[in-house]
């Protein structure tokens, strides 16, 4: 039972990450952007493409990967969704176009290294730490811990900066900000930045972790966007209590029922949650979310 | 105005379109008699598309009559659909190998018997294939025998009596776990697990931890080559020590690349080949020139397919009814001896047991 306890905690770690990185953007542009799932790829694949093909030193190749993945994602920012704002469109279409973006920058992914799976763990193997008769690999306590502190540190920077307060303002009033003279394209930028960040390294501490495939990204972010629906947007709290609650569903109807029944019990909870508390856990408004 | 000039627009792209296909069509008449080939050629699972493309490229690549035709399945049952619906209404191929899986195979089916098309399958083992219809053949035995094979081998060679069964979701794979229980249980074995994964999924810690603690001294994991090698590594990390046995899915090279040391004394069935049979040295030595790597079972049962098609080509024509004919009639060379297709297009062959040892697959006698 132990063991089910670390390996709920381990994947509620990776989602609490990807939800906060896509609650990240939707706070200051107010709709779901799926082009993250393309950054988390990105992620795992620069890396990939940094150590094992060109051999580059890991860490380099690990820092470098995310640079790249946060200039993406400052780039899908600047070329799409910033002209798509500037033409009001309705979040509906914004939705749709970074659907579209997803499935040119995955294609992109595929085209390059094909769609097999790929392993950027090419280390040895080895029989986990033993850790009160609880077995741990060395990249789980690493992904563990970079998930606590990531989390910490970007709510409080959310909470105590003056870049967080601005994008927290930005969340609750757009116009007010505009009055107030912050600049509301540069909070977007900031928010975006965070975002692609959390994305790359969600991705590259899922690819050493398991193998990877041009569409794994899509997979952990509908779970973050459920974990959101449950949590509410907008609490810290409802986040982290909507992925524990999610991955504990998952790993319990693993063991009670059987895997293959992980993704019909995680969206009946996200359909019952819907029904009969729209606003998640946290009780915020909901009703923004329009899709 | 604008409307009726853009329904004209769209009419004459049309006729382009129309008119350019059918110069295409009439450069390949003079080209080399077409036999259609679906295969996964992208998607995750290309790597089975490669395997089969070795085997066949090499068994045409000395025919000066007879050519390749591709077309890309995805290793999914619409596009698979798709792609022999082309080969046959397009290239008007009248033998078509493949495809891979064991659902996308009996997907195509009805199709190829439905158009009188021959659809030889050299990987596809489910069951169901048996009775798919007259033009339906394929020189890999079924899932039935392998189930048996492997709970034979657990059983008798590894003396051990409860396993637990963890397969793929799949045709393929829930057809080898029912013949695989059935047949364990007659032998006096008891199931202590039973559970099932989808293609896709990469944590299957909860259910390794459910496998450990139902007591269960093997483990059986009929599947393909991606969602194993997961299993296989998070074994090893949660300190799972039985044998793991899996299904012909997984005997790909690709598989200890993916799961790496944690492979390591991995069992699964596979089909025979028998290394002595000049066939086989012959068609080792052209591989091996050809793409500088030792064979796999794989590649060589693609081969030998591929082979037998183009014999009963050359002798009588690309005609599908006459070929039927010759390939229920005829005994063909192949990797394990004489071969004969029974009144189905089925083969009288058995599973082997291979282990990976030191990286490599070796046959288990």
């Amino acid at each position: 039972m132990q063991q089910i306890i670390l390996n709920i905690l381990i994947s509620s770690s990776l989602y609490l990450l990807v939800a906060l990185s896509f609650s990240l953007i939707y706070y200051t542009t107010k709709f779901f952007n799926i082009a993250l799932a393309a950054l988390i790829v990105f992620g795992s694949y620069f890396v990939y493409l940094f150590s094992v093909q060109l051999n580059f030193p890991f860490l380099f190749a690990v820092i470098l990967s995310v640079l790249i993945v946060i200039i993406l994602g400052i780039l899908n920012e600047l070329l799409v969704f910033y002209h798509l704002r500037k033409k009001s469109v309705s979040s509906l279409k914004y939705f749709i176009a970074s659907l579209g973006l997803y499935v040119i920058l995955q294609n992109c992914v595929s085209l390059y290294f094909g769609d097999d799976s790929k392993v950027i763990n090419n280390t040895e193997v080895l029989v986990g730490n033993k850790i009160f008769s609880v077995y741990i690999t060395n990249i789980q306590l690493l992904t563990l811990f970079i998930s606590s502190v990531l989390f910490i540190s970007i709510n409080l920077v959310l909470q105590k900066t003056k870049i967080g307060k601005s994008i927290r303002a930005v969340e609750s009033n757009v116009n007010l900000c505009k009055i107030y003279g912050i600049n509301e394209e540069r909070i977007i930028l900031i928010s975006v930045c965070l975002s692609s960040f959390l994305a790359a390294i969600v991705g590259i501490l899922s690819a050493f972790d398991t193998n990877m495939s041009p569409t794994f990204g899509f997979n952990l972010l509908l779970y973050g966007l459920v974990v959101i629906i449950i949590g509410g947007i907008g609490s810290t709290k409802g986040l982290i209590s909507g992925s524990l609650l999610i991955s504990s569903v998952q790993h319990f109807s693993a063991y009670y029922i059987d895997s293959k029944w992980m993704d019909l019990v995680t969206y009946i909870i996200l359909i019952s949650f819907l029904i009969l508390k729209p606003l998640g856990f946290s009780g915020k408004r909901l009703r923004k979310v329009e899709i | 105005m604008k409307k009726i000039s853009m329904y004209l627009f769209c009419i004459i792209c049309f006729l382009l379109i129309l008119s350019m296909n059918s110069c295409t069509n009439g450069k390949r008449s003079n080209e080399k008699i077409l036999v259609g080939v679906v295969a996964p050629l992208s998607g995750p699972n290309a790597h089975y598309g490669e395997i089969l493309k070795n085997g066949f490229d090499l068994a045409f690549s000395k025919d000066s009559l007879y050519g390749l035709k591709y077309e890309d399945s995805k290793f999914e049952s619409n596009s698979s659909i798709s792609a022999i619906n082309k080969l046959i209404s397009v290239d008007k191929v009248k033998i078509v190998l493949g495809e891979v899986s064991s659902d996308n195979t009996l997907a195509i089916a009805p199709i190829a018997e439905k158009n009188k098309v021959i659809l030889f399958s050299t990987i596809a083992s489910t069951d169901k294939l048996q009775y798919a219809g007259e033009y339906i053949f394929r020189n890999i035995p079924r899932n039935k025998i392998q189930g048996i094979t492997a709970a034979e081998f657990i059983i008798n060679k590894l003396n051990i009596k409860s396993v637990a069964v963890f397969g793929q979701n799949s045709e393929y794979g829930v057809n080898i776990t029912s013949s695989f229980k059935e047949h364990f249980v007659n032998l006096g074995g008891e199931i202590k697990f039973e559970g099932s994964f989808l293609e896709g999924n990469k944590d299957f810690r909860t259910q390794l931890i459910k496998i450990k603690e139902s007591g269960a001294r093997a483990l059986f994991i009929p599947g393909n080559e991606n969602e194993p090698a997961i299993i296989l590594k998070q074994a090893k990390e949660l300190n799972l020590n039985i044998p793991i046995m899996g299904g012909d899915g997984s005997s790909t090279d690709n598989l200890i690349k993916m799961a790496g040391n944690s492979s390591e004394g991995f069992y699964c069935t596979n089909v025979l080949v028998d290394k002595s049979l000049d066939f086989y040295v012959k068609y080792r030595d052209e591989f091996f020139k050809k793409y500088n790597k030792e064979p796999g079972a794989y590649d060589a049962y693609a081969y030998e397919g591929a082979m037998i098609i183009l014999e009963a080509l050359k002798n009588v024509g690309n005609d599908a009814d006459k070929v039927k004919e010759y390939l229920y009639t005829h005994t063909f060379k192949s990797m394990t001896g004489d071969l004969k297709f029974d009144k189905d297009g089925e083969v009288n062959r058995l599973w082997g047991v291979y282990q990976i040892l030191n990286g490599k697959f070796v046959e288990v006698k």
